[in-house]
């Protein structure tokens, strides 16, 4: 089977005032249709420039710069112009954004919005789009669909305009969806829905989900690969029992640790880590990127390592043993 | 615990009055007759989703909104409507760390003229030298370099800039430090280092402290007792540990439940909240929770449930809690 989206060795560097930046260094990986792939990191690792270029909204923009190869059903998306993509855009690739109230356009109706969608990109007459628009807005469990399709974004409440804005994403049924941070504004109970709604989807339609978040636990429930970026590179990646249950990778460790998860037991200390994750614009550290605040970095470490292993891949200097004695660390196994 | 209350609210009550577009009077209970004590020493850690109205509890604490009804007993005193004047020396022993690092710090201002201000306006410190040396102190206490004093809140990060606005409210030497969502702007790593300095500090000067969050895994870590609350309400007050392990209300099992756990294998409570919580400008009738619960019968839509105790320091607003059987 050969996957649905392959990324190899995608790069994006920003040159802003003479200066570029690298926020994105050669992130690779592939997901298969009906799978989440959760991207994890901290704020500016470069988790959402990577979703962005996927499907393409920085790719007129001319300081960034893309290179690498964005294998999707079998073409390249980096080697599509804008008119090609804008075909892609919408109907097989759709994305959904952290914040539904800027991302929907507040003087138009929902159904309207979610109308224009099917209007680009099928043929379908102004009836059968409204029979569509409101058969999708009940997909997505709002209720009472074929009043509610006439509102304005703001009679919708922040759950519901998610909820509206996964509508207006499926509009086509693509076979990858992007939501970047979808459930962060969000309160616990809403983003319990939310999730539930995205897995009840790619069981249903097999489609793909690229889903970005920098919460571990939302990750733990819904994603089956992980990908845990650093810095604009990718220092983790496997299936997600593996990577939870034994990190490879201090910084995932790390953020393991840290988290005042509501089912740990209390402690009178949180473990932390050292620092903060560097600003890309003022340059990435030399060698391996986290060194600067690991608790295990050694000699080696000023060399860049590269990623090893197979199907769970690491960013890392460290032996197997030392390596395997992070689990502990990362409060997965009794010390 | 023979601890005595160095708070007590006593049937607040915070009203914000609005006109409809179309000049129609309405009225937010943002806080509907909430009652609590919040010992010396301890931490109480104040959970509910958005608009449930623990900010607003929070600023009527602090005193930053007067309440409309009701008392908040300060080691004895009303502060809920104290005159602005006679309040002044009461505020060196209350103090507020907000959740925006980025929003609450001046940007024009230096750090170290940001922390002197207290100093200045408690008239501390004999000169500018001795308050200088007051403001180095503070920073060495929450981490961060005395170079810091000289820089722009611009220059720092979000973790560096809780870090001053901590500092800030422990300038004075409060006794009670309300902290409203202090760690929700902040990166996991930065966050547990946060949570870290807070105990530290707690400990160092014996903070009483006020954590509001909407976040339970934090309230856990940090709270001694818990009191949740939804649409203006308490439902619910519980020593952190039994309140993890046996919630009464259903809605702090929904709570429980929906929290995102770091464990793939982690066994799930499954209750799902339908729908979303209703405006609280026309909050429902009954218990406020009723058209939410999975558990709600026909008495919950019409008669509002009492707060009342439920034993071990427990009390729950439930006409049906967790361990009776529904009828």
């Amino acid at each position: 089977m050969t996957a649905l989206l392959d990324v190899q060795h995608l790069s994006v560097t920003l040159t802003r005032e003479g200066n570029a930046a690298s926020l994105v260094d050669d992130v690779s990986f592939s997901l298969n249709a009906g799978e989440i792939l959760c991207i994890v990191g901290e704020s500016g690792c470069g988790k959402t420039v990577t979703a962005r270029s996927l499907i393409g909204l920085n790719r007129t923009d001319p300081r960034f710069a893309l290179t690498g190869k964005i294998g999707f059903d079998g073409t390249d998306l980096l080697s599509l112009d804008e008119t090609q993509m804008r075909k892609v855009r919408g109907s097989k690739i759709a994305m959904i954004f952290q914040d539904p109230m800027t991302s929907l356009n507040p003087l138009h109706r929902i159904g309207a919005q979610i109308g224009e969608v099917l209007r680009n990109h099928t043929d379908l007459g102004a009836r059968a789009i409204r029979e569509r628009t409101i058969e999708l807005l009940a997909q997505v469990g709002i209720p009472n669909p074929a009043s509610r399709v006439d509102d304005y974004p703001h009679q919708f409440s922040g759950g519901m305009r998610q909820r509206a804005m996964i509508a207006l994403a499926l509009a086509c049924s693509p076979s990858l969806l992007i939501a970047d941070e979808p459930t962060t504004a969000l309160d616990v109970t809403t983003q319990q829905q939310i999730l539930a709604l995205i897995d009840g989807l790619r069981h249903q339609y097999g489609m793909a989900v690229v889903l970005i978040t920098h919460d571990l636990g939302v990750v733990a429930g819904i994603a089956d690969r992980v990908m845990v970026m650093y810095a604009g590179q990718c220092v983790e990646a496997g299936p997600v029992r593996d990577v939870f249950r034994a990190p490879q990778h201090p910084y995932t460790a790390g953020l393991l640790a840290s988290i005042p998860a509501a089912n740990r037991i209390r402690t009178p200390r949180l473990p932390s880590i050292k620092g903060a994750p560097p600003v890309l614009t003022e340059g990435r550290p030399r060698g391996c990127a986290f060194s600067p605040r690991c608790n295990h970095a050694f000699g080696a470490c000023i060399e860049r390592p590269d990623l090893e292993g197979a199907d769970h891949v690491y960013r890392c200097w460290l032996s197997g043993g030392a390596r395997a004695h992070l689990a502990i660390e990362a409060g997965r196994v009794p010390a | 615990m023979t601890a005595t209350a160095l708070v007590k609210v006593d049937g607040l009550k915070k009203v914000f009055a609005s006109r409809s577009p179309f000049g129609r009077a309405r009225r937010v209970y943002a806080v509907d007759d909430v009652s609590f004590e919040v010992m010396a020493g301890e931490t109480f850690g104040l959970v509910g989703e958005s608009g449930c109205g623990k900010s607003t509890l929070a600023r009527c604490i602090v005193r930053l909104h007067e309440p409309t009804e009701g008392a908040v007993l300060f080691d004895g005193t009303d502060i809920a409507h104290a005159s602005m004047r006679s309040l002044r020396p009461l505020r060196r022993d209350i103090q507020l760390v907000f959740q925006d690092p980025f929003a609450s710090l001046n940007p024009r201002k230096r750090i170290g003229a940001i922390l002197e201000e207290a100093f200045r306006l408690h008239r501390i410190g004999a000169d500018r030298a001795e308050r200088r040396q007051r403001v180095i102190d503070l920073l060495r206490k929450v981490g961060l370099a005395p170079s810091f004093a000289d820089r722009l809140p611009s220059e720092l990060s979000g973790g560096q800039r809780q870090r001053v606005g901590i500092a800030r409210a422990l300038a004075l030497s409060p006794k009670l430090v309300v902290a409203d969502e202090p760690v929700s702007a902040l990166d996991v790593s930065v966050q547990a280092e946060i949570l870290n300095l807070l105990k530290d500090l707690q400990a160092e000067f014996g903070l009483t402290m006020i954590f509001i969050s909407h976040d339970l895994g934090v309230i856990r870590h940090v709270s001694d007792r818990i009191g949740v609350m939804y649409l203006g309400k308490l439902v619910e007050l519980a020593p952190a540990d039994a309140f993890y392990e046996r919630p009464l209300h259903p809605y702090s099992e929904a709570l429980l439940s929906a929290i995102p756990l770091p464990d793939p294998d982690a066994e799930r409570r499954n209750v799902v909240l339908e729908g979303d919580v209703p405006s609280p400008l026309a909050p429902p009738s009954g218990c406020r929770f009723h058209t939410r619960c999975p558990r709600a019968q026909s008495r919950c839509a019409s008669e509002e449930p009492e707060f009342r105790p439920y034993g071990q320091g427990r009390k729950v607003a439930c006409h049906y809690p967790l361990d009776v059987e529904p009828v």
